[in-house]
This record gives structure tokens, C-alpha cells and sequence, in this order.
């Protein structure tokens, strides 16, 4: 079976964002980028997938411009087979993107598609559902636990939502986004950062996949959160009560 | 002297192989001659299957290799350490070589003036008296130690979890064969020649000459009958024991003494480099299999001695984890024949991740084996796995990207300088110290009180010192005792690099693992520096009087020695001194220095969740109660977090601080 994944560069999780003088970009001069976290679960499930099925292919796909190769190298050197990298220097938004991925799993014709609920720079959490809209194929988000048929035919998807888990059952092939609880992914180490190395990145003009029509959103300034005022300590319940009181909050 | 021998020169000897009738001889030669080639072939095997591991090392100069037998075969000084043990195995060994030497002479008399055709060699005379006395004392000592050993077994007194019937059956097997040997000898003195009276010079060998006496009263033929009796048992044993050797753990008898002579010269906080062009060209990393280990690290696994002494001084398997360093190293010489993987049910993750890096097992093992250098090889293959996931990746990965366990920003790293008037190293002509922050004293909220207090000792003294600022990373010492040789080649690169574009005398730090890293490991990449702990830096101050403390009320306190200062880098009076000298009466608890308990945060214990058994920092906790403290000074950020911890989890009023604190409280006109 063919498995493929979607993933997103994003900065590194504890890196520090800063906005630009003029708020309109954000200054990444100095931020290192990872995959993004939720894609690397993704990763992580397929290369489980393929652990306990014995045979089964992992391609990785990203859509951006050169350096996000680095990331496709990581999620090789956890073990995905391959890589495809749909190259594009700008902007894209949300849909856009989904289509890009769609041409590619068109091309690439895989049972699954994984990838993660969201990408932790922006947040969006769209182009999966997108995707799948797309493609026309069902989907399961935010996985805490997937299980293939025996003849890969379907999945039964535990997702968690507001008031707990729901359990799904779907046919392949699908889209299933990964949640946080849904593994803890391996470490990519030196030795399968060599292996990456000799795997290969496929690239792909953005050109070459269609039109993707023009971009219905886009990003029109950033604005940092207000610094909150320090905590205070009390005493007492009655100081307590005396300092709500006093902003007005009882 | 002289007179002696001229009166006795020619009869002050004995029969060798009296009373023994050819087919018992036959028997004797076959029997060694079967007994040989079972040792013989035990021990190429044994032998062959070291050489399936890597090659790697220096050879040890003959000079060193000799004075290490002296000390540590021949003395047995490490073997001491544990009282009755010591006692006992030293008697048991000494009682064995001198046995062994005793049989060498009489082999070499025997088949020596055979082949040179006269009567007597060298065995006569004062010779044979004396070689007669000292084979009974050492036959005694041999006899003592046995009796020890097993009255130590019956009594259960540290019964070990992993001794075995077959540990037991050596000892009576050797207590039969002493115990018979001296029969015979008996027998040969009341029967030979006619009796006592024809060879009064034997009671040189007082015992057989006392039990001589004590058969006087059977006939001749008896004690010849029963002599031939004892000497065939004995020797059959002795067979028996020689056939033993390489098959159980008295392959120690050969194996223990080649890796004492052997073994590589290194310390526990210094780890065997992995070199990436190695990895790229073989793609292996890490122990997988038992070949994967290197040559002289699969024979030190077989000079084990199953004494244990390395599980009792763990951590680990002191607080309930499923770590034993004695069954790693068992479980890896049990499969150095076989290429099957080493790890598995046996030799599982928890068991790896479990250990703390301490190195308490390293310094107690008489026989020199690093079980850590194993532990550490094991947990580098899990980590080619990916094997290393939740919190502990996490930490990896922000050591990685941000220069720092806790992935804080690399532009924070210097917050807590600010308005403290430290320089930083492009701001000072070649000071004479740079100061090492590392991790915890620039971002831990309470190490970085002590890296405060620091600075206010140094500039109360006087020293010209600076920091790298932002410029500093760390050292690479967690990624490196989690088995990921990558990023700590990366980390410690970026430091040698930062380090040697500047000029200073020295690097002061105050934390024992950026310590060790950049004192014995960072030479092995090219970085050579003079690295000193603030505890003996503050010592020196103080000694030269550039420092000078306030008096102050006496504290009662103890002592926590940091595992990375004390046992790995021998660091262990300079604390104590200056912790008096601030005033601190310091009350050492059961275990410390070089024995001291670890706080269990080393190894990357510090960012791995402790769910099973009891907590290795409240256990260390309570042992160093046992001292009633005031105060329990540490000289550590690692075990500062742990202890106080532990402190915080009993609500304890004891307080926890380093040794620059209690320094820095003293300085003159400082605020108790």
C-alpha cells in the first residue's frame, strides 16, 4: 500500500516570533524551522502503519520553496521512503495549497493520506479538510487512534472532539489528520539522516499542477499580544474578595 | 642455616607422587590432559569471541600492564574495599596462587631432574622446609577464606538476587579439594618411611604434621590404603575444578586479571568518540548486536565475577528501576558467540534509560569493567532507532535548536548579567578567567542565584573575568549521556570554536557536567583547556587570601557530592574546605566523595519522567537526613533541582544551596 503525507515547514516550536518594525511580516531572521509537529505525528503513524503491515510506501510532500527540502529530509531519516516537493516561493493560501496537494495525490494515486490537524505557525487547520473536499474522499480529523481493515479497505479513526472521543469507520482511500495524542514520534538520528540523504526529493514546478486559481485570502498585518500585568499574591480570603472587588470583577 | 643443610641436603626431602601407583598416575595425566583441553577450548572460545567486536583503543605499555597486576591481582588493593568480601576473596586468592606456585615447583622438580637424570633439583633442604611452611600457612588462609565466604552465604548477609547454585558449589568444591589436600598430606607424613620419627624435619608442614600425629594409631597399610584414597579425590577435583574454568564465573581466574592489565585508560565522564565518517560508511551506530562492541570491551565483559558490588551501589536498582549494570554485562557476554540482537525483553529501553550515568558502578567493579561505556553504546543504538521519544526527544531536539535543554531563546541567554557589571570575553583584554555559565546558571530561575553569587565572589576577589554571553551553548554532556553522539559533536564543536577564538587563562564553571565535558571530553575534539570547579577555584582564593569571609555562627550541615565533580574528576576535599571555612560544619553522610549517591538527574535523567519505583532524589534525600543538617550544600544545578525537589516533597525546613551561595553570604558586608 502507498501512504502518503503532507507536511508544513514551520519554526521551531520554541522559537521566539517577532514582528517586523512595520507589522506587516513576521522576522524570522534567527528562528530555526522543524516540521511542523502535528505532520511529524502523521509521519510517525505511517511509518507505524508500515512497521506492522510489513510492506507499504511513504512518500512525503511539502509545497514550498527550496529550503523546506531540510524537512522532507527529516521526515526521511525517520524513515519515510521518499520525498516530492511541489515548488513555490510566495504566498499561498489556504486553498490553493489543497489544491496543489490534490495534483500531486492524483499523480501519486496513494490508499491514505495523513497529515497534521494543523500547522502550528498559522494555525489554520485547512488544507487537509480542503484536500479531501477536493479529492472528494472522506475524511477523519484530529486522530487519537487509527486502524486499518485487514485488506486495507477501510479504517476505523478514534477522534477526539469537544465532549470526548468519536469513533469513526471510513473507506479508503481517505484524508485522517493527526492529533497529539495519537503517537510520540521517533527520533530522527544521525544514521538515518545519512539514509535521508540518498532517498529522493522529487520536484514539481507549482506550474505543472494546474490552475490553482487566485489566492481568496491573504495576510494584511500582525500585531503581538499585549504583555499581561504581573500576578499578584494575597494573603487571605478576604483580600482576595477586597482585590476583586476593587477591579470590579465581583 | 648452612648447618641445616649440610646435615639434611640429602634427605631433607620428600617422595613426590609417593604411594601413587602407576594406573592412579595414568589417570592423573589423562584426566589433566581432558581437564586442559576443556579449559584450553573454553577459553578460545571465549577468546575467539571478542575478536567478532570492533578494534579500537591504545595498547598499554608491558610497564603499566605489570604494575596494574601488582596492585590490583597481586594486592588486590580495589578487592578490600568491601570488608569481609575482601577479606575473604583476598585469602582465597592468595591461599589459591601460592597452592598453584607450590604445585608449579613440585612439577618442575619432578619432570626436571628426570630429564636431567639426578636424584634431587632444588626441592631439598631449607627450600623444601620452607616451601613446605608456606604452603601450609597459605593452604590455611585458603581454608579461611572459603569457611568466610561461605558463612557469609549461610548467614544471607547481602544475598544477591542473581547468585546462583552453582556460586555456591565452587566454594564447596574448593573447601573439599583444600580440605583433602591436607588430608593426603597427613597420611603421607604418618605413613611414609616408617612414620613420624624417620622424617622429623616435617613438621614444617605443622598441619599435615598435626594430623600425622593424630593417626599415629592405624597401621601402615590403612594409611597408605586411605592416602592413596584422599590423593585420587583430591586430584580428580582439582581436575574437575580446572575443566570448570571457562564455564562458569570462574573464567574471572584468567579473564579479571587480563583486563585489569588490559583495560583502556580512561575515565568514566569520558566517553569513547564515534567518528562520523564511520557511521556514514558502515551505517551502524551504536551497540546493536555484542560485535559492535569493541574488542577489549567483550573481554572486560567476561572477566566479570557476578560479585554484584556494581548493582549495589546503583541508583537505579537501589530505588526499584529494572536496571542492573551486572545482568547488562552478563546478558552482552551471554550473547558476545551468537550475532542475535541484544535488545529485547532483557536488555529493554526502560532498562537503558533508567541509568543515571553516575558512574557508581565504574568505580566500585574490582575488576575495571564500564558497565556505563556499555549502557552508554546500548543507548546509542536506541537513539539510531528513533527509540528515544516524549520529554527526552524533546530535550534533545531544544538542546539541538535553541543551545539549551529547555529550549528558551538563545538571546535570553545572558538576562541574568544584566545591570551586574559582567563583561562579556569581547569586552576584556585576555582575562584570566572566562566564566562557563552553562544552561541552568543562565536560565534555571534558582541555579541562576548561584551563578549571581558567583559573580560577587569574583569581583569581591578581584578577578578579571568575562562570559561568552550569547555566544555560549551547551556542552553537549546530556546529549551525550542520551546516546546521541550527533548533536553532541555539533554542540561541543560550536564551543571549541567559541572558546578557542578567545584568550584566557582558565574556564571556572559551576556546573560539574559542563565540568567533565570540557575537561576530559572536549581534548578528544581538539579543545584544550585549563577547567577549573568553582570549588576549587574559590579554595584557591581563599588560600591565597585574595578572598577573605566574615566569621559567622557555626551551621551544621552535609554535603551532597555532585557525581560529575567527586567520583568522575576526583574532586572531592575542595568543596569540604570550603564549605568550613564559610562556617559550615559539615557531617558526611553514610555515602560521599568518590561513594557519594546520585541525585538522579545525570544520564538525561533530568528530563525523563521517574514512574517506576522510588524516587532516586528523595531516597538521596533521606540518607542525607540521617545527618540531621541545617543545610545541605550541593555544588551542582542538576542536583540543586533534585534536592530540592526532594526537600520541597516532604515539606522539609532544611535548607538547599550551593557552595557559591554559602561563600557569598560571607563576603564582607553582605547581608546574612
Amino acid at each position: 500500500m502507498k501512504l502518503l503525507v503532507t507536511l508544513k515547514r514551520t519554526p521551531q516550536r520554541d522559537a521566539r516570533i517577532r514582528i517586523s518594525e512595520e507589522g506587516d511580516a513576521l522576522d524570522l531572521d534567527n528562528v530555526q524551522f522543524e516540521v511542523n509537529p502535528f505532520d511529524e505525528l502523521a509521519v510517525e503513524e505511517a511509518l507505524r502503519i508500515k512497521e506492522a503491515r510489513g510492506e507499504a510506501e511513504v512518500v512525503v510532500v511539502s509545497v514550498g520553496a527550496e529550503e523546506c527540502e531540510q524537512q522532507l529530509v527529516s521526515a526521511m531519516a525517520m524513515g519515510a521512503d521518499r520525498a516530492v516537493r511541489v515548488h513555490h516561493d510566495g504566498e499561498l493560501d489556504s486553498l490553493q495549497v489543497a489544491k496543489a496537494l490534490a495534483a500531486v495525490v492524483e499523480r501519486e494515486e496513494p490508499d491514505l493520506v495523513l497529515s497534521g490537524k494543523l500547522a502550528v505557525d498559522d494555525e489554520c487547520g485547512q488544507v487537509p479538510a480542503m484536500l479531501a473536499g477536493l479529492l472528494g474522499w472522506p475524511q477523519a480529523s484530529q486522530a487519537s487512534d487509527i486502524e486499518l481493515s485487514e485488506d486495507a479497505s477501510g479504517a476505523t479513526v478514534v477522534c477526539e472532539v469537544d465532549a470526548g472521543l468519536e469513533t469513526v469507520s471510513l473507506a479508503l482511500p481517505a484524508v485522517i489528520m493527526a492529533d497529539l495524542r495519537l503517537n510520540e514520534p521517533r527520533y530522527a538520528s544521525l544514521p538515518g539522516i545519512m539514509k535521508a540523504k540518498k532517498k529522493p526529493i522529487a520536484t514539481l514546478g507549482i506550474e505543472e499542477l494546474g490552475d490553482l486559481g487566485p489566492a481568496r485570502s491573504r495576510v494584511t498585518g500582525f500585531r503581538a499580544l499585549e504583555d499581561k500585568p504581573p500576578g499578584i499574591k494575597v494573603g487571605s480570603v478576604e483580600e482576595l474578595v477586597q482585590a476583586l472587588e476593587e477591579k470590579k470583577l465581583i | 642455616m648452612d648447618k641445616l643443610n649440610t646435615i639434611f641436603a640429602a634427605t631433607v626431602t620428600r617422595e613426590i607422587l609417593w604411594n601413587v601407583p602407576t594406573w592412579a598416575r595414568a589417570l592423573m595425566y589423562i584426566l589433566f590432559l581432558a581437564a586442559a583441553v576443556f579449559c584450553v577450548l573454553g577459553i578460545a572460545r571465549r577468546v575467539r569471541s571478542w575478536r567478532r567486536g570492533r578494534e579500537a583503543g591504545e595498547a598499554v605499555s608491558p610497564g603499566k600492564a605489570w604494575r596494574r597486576l601488582w596492585r590490583d591481582a597481586v594486592l588486590q588493593v580495589r578487592i578490600w574495599r568491601s570488608g569481609a568480601a575482601g577479606l575473604g576473596h583476598a585469602l582465597v586468592f592468595w591461599g589459591f596462587l601460592v597452592l598453584f606456585l607450590g604445585t608449579c615447583i613440585v612439577a618442575v622438580e619432578d619432570y626436571g631432574s628426570w630429564l636431567l637424570g639426578r636424584e634431587h633439583l632444588f626441592f631439598t633442604g631449607t627450600f623444601y622446609l620452607g616451601v613446605s611452611f608456606a604452603l601450609e600457612v597459605f593452604g590455611i588462609f585458603f581454608l579461611l577464606g572459603l569457611v568466610l565466604a561461605l558463612s557469609r552465604r549461610r548467614s544471607g548477609e547481602r544475598l544477591r538476587p542473581l547468585s546462583r547454585p552453582v556460586d555456591l558449589a565452587v566454594l564447596w568444591l574448593f573447601l573439599v579439594i583444600g580440605l583433602s589436600g591436607f588430608a593426603t598430606e597427613g597420611l603421607r607424613i604418618a605413613a611414609a618411611g616408617g612414620g613420624l620419627e624417620s622424617h622429623p624435619f616435617e613438621r614444617w608442614s605443622f598441619v599435615g604434621w598435626w594430623l600425622a600425629t593424630g593417626l599415629q594409631g592405624l597401621e601402615v597399610n590403612v594409611l597408605t590404603s586411605l592416602h592413596l584414597g584422599f590423593w585420587v579425590g583430591h586430584m580428580v577435583l582439582s581436575m574437575v575444578f580446572i575443566a570448570l574454568i571457562p564455564y562458569c564465573k570462574l573464567r574471572h581466574i584468567f579473564f579479571a586479571p587480563v583486563n585489569i592489565a588490559l583495560r583502556e585508560d580512561r575515565k568514566a565522564g569520558r566517553y569513547l568518540g564515534v567518528s562520523m565518517e564511520e557511521v556514514e560508511e558502515t551505517g551502524r551506530y551504536g551497540a546493536a548486536v555484542a560485535s559492535d562492541f569493541t574488542r577489549r570491551q567483550l573481554m572486560s565483559f567476561d572477566a566479570c565475577t557476578e560479585c554484584a558490588r556494581c548493582q549495589t551501589v546503583c541508583p537505579a536498582t537501589a530505588t526499584g528501576k529494572p536496571l542492573s549494570p551486572m545482568k547488562v554485562v552478563l546478558d552482552i557476554a551471554g550473547s558476545s558467540e551468537g550475532g542475535e540482537s541484544l535488545h529485547g525483553d532483557e536488555i529493554s529501553p526502560d532498562v537503558l534509560w533508567a541509568c543515571t550515568s553516575c558512574g557508581a558502578c565504574v568505580e566500585e567493579c574490582p575488576v575495571y569493567i564500564d558497565q556505563l561505556g556499555a549502557i552508554v553504546d546500548l543507548r546509542r543504538h536506541l537513539v539510531a532507532e528513533g527509540e528515544i521519544r516524549g520529554s527526552a526527544q524533546a530535550a534533545l531536539r531544544s538542546v539541538a535548536a535553541a543551545g539549551n535543554p529547555w529550549g528558551m531563546p538563545r538571546e535570553d541567554r545572558a538576562d541574568w548579567a544584566e545591570g551586574l557589571g559582567v563583561p562579556t570575553i569581547d569586552e576584556v583584554d585576555s582575562p584570566e578567567l572566562l566564566f562557563w555559565i552553562g544552561c541552568a546558571g543562565s536560565y534555571d530561575r534558582r541555579s541562576r542565584k548561584v551563578t549571581e553569587a558567583m559573580v560577587r565572589i569574583l569581583q569581591a576577589a578581584g578577578v578579571r573575568f568575562a562570559i561568552l554571553g550569547k555566544g555560549e551553548c551547551c556542552t553537549g554532556d546530556p546529549a551525550r549521556r542520551m546516546g546521541d553522539e550527533f548533536t553532541y559533536n555539533e554542540l561541543a564543536g560550536a564551543n571549541i570554536e567559541s572558546l578557542s577564538a578567545a584568550t584566557f587563562e582558565r574556564v571556572l564553571t559551576t556546573c560539574p557536567h559542563c565540568f567533565n565535558a570540557i575537561r576530559n571530553e572536549y581534548p578528544d575534539l581538539g579543545g584544550n583547556y585549563d577547567v577549573v570547579h568553582h570549588s576549587e577555584f574559590i579554595e584557591e582564593l581563599l588560600a591565597s587570601g585574595r578572598l577573605v569571609l566574615e566569621d559567622g555562627a557555626a551551621v551544621r550541615g552535609t554535603l551532597h557530592d555532585p557525581c560529575y565533580l567527586a567520583r568522575q574528576n576526583d574532586v572531592v576535599e575542595a568543596p569540604r574546605s570550603v564549605l568550613r571555612s564559610t562556617g559550615l560544619d559539615v557531617v558526611e553522610p553514610e555515602q560521599s566523595g568518590k561513594e557519594g549517591f546520585c541525585c538522579g538527574a545525570g544520564g538525561g535523567r533530568m528530563w525523563m519522567e521517574e514512574d517506576t519505583g522510588e524516587r532516586i532524589n528523595s531516597e538521596r534525600w533521606s540518607q542525607l537526613q540521617e545527618t540531621d543538617p541545617e543545610t545541605v550544600a550541593v555544588g551542582c544545578p542538576f542536583c540543586m533541582t533534585m534536592m530540592t525537589d526532594a526537600r520541597d516533597a516532604v515539606d522539609s525546613p532544611v535548607e538547599v544551596k550551593d557552595i557559591a551561595e554559602l561563600v557569598a553570604e560571607r563576603l564582607p558586608g553582605s547581608p546574612a
